[in-house]
């Protein structure tokens, strides 16, 4: 038996609708300009280097996430 | 389920060769440029004039605009869809959160192509221009991905 939590079509509506609300422009640059604490921001920067090195050019970045997104859509809990 | 006959290379090839001014924005620009991020769709900022051209470029694709060309250009926004989903942005000009006017022919101006096969090319905004893109809607993702692009800018060379 699963025990991932699973969202109602109710919840995942709000859910998405609280993921695509317009920020007010003081809410929107607060968010921008957060500050990235080093351990974040070295985090980060460790990601893009093996994306880069994994998926050198654009055409095999995009087929990545092509495949990775339908992957995790196909398998995400319902 | 069939499986899907959607082809990104000749989906990139058909616009390419539209002669559509049509660039890229939204996440997929952004996985082009180096971040790993999702999306589940495409999104095009395209000419006002150039909607009949792009529309026919993607229709041997099976690909099929919700809006006919006049209408798209006094709603400023359609769809195309097949099996993917292409958000279609058509308007001169749209504003960011903070009043900002963006024109789509200053961003075309300072497009930038990128290479998906030795014979096909994808055109994107620049990097500055793709941040000013990610606050016409201005979401929470939005901000994130300006982070994100803020972040690789500086980790360019």
């Amino acid at each position: 038996m699963s025990h991932v939590p699973t969202f109602t079509d109710e919840q995942r509506a709000e859910l998405e609708a609280w993921e695509n609300r317009r920020l007010s422009p003081e809410e929107f640059e607060a968010r921008v300009a957060a500050p990235w604490s080093e351990r974040e921001r070295e985090d980060f920067l460790a990601l893009l280097e093996w994306f880069a090195r994994r998926y050198p050019t654009a055409g095999e970045r995009l087929q990545a996430a092509r495949h990775l997104t339908a992957q995790w859509l196909s398998n995400r809990p319902r | 389920m069939e499986a899907s006959k959607f082809n990104e290379v000749e989906f990139f090839r058909a616009i390419a060769t539209s002669g559509a001014r049509a660039l890229l924005i939204g996440r997929r620009a952004l996985i082009a440029l180096g971040l790993p991020v999702m999306t589940s769709d495409y999104d095009y900022w395209i000419a006002a004039d150039d909607a009949a051209a792009f529309n026919l470029a993607l229709k041997p694709l099976e690909m099929s605009p919700t809006r006919s060309p006049e209408e798209a250009r006094q709603t400023g926004r359609y769809v195309i869809e097949g099996d993917e989903h292409v958000d279609v942005l058509v308007a001169r000009g749209v504003s960011t959160v903070d009043g900002t006017m963006v024109q789509f022919d200053d961003i075309w101006a300072r497009r930038v192509h990128l290479t998906i096969t030795d014979d096909v090319s994808i055109a994107i905004p620049s990097i500055d221009d793709l941040i000013l893109t990610k606050k016409f809607g201005a979401r929470p993702r939005d901000a994130d991905d300006i982070r994100w692009l803020e972040v690789l800018r500086g980790s360019k060379p």
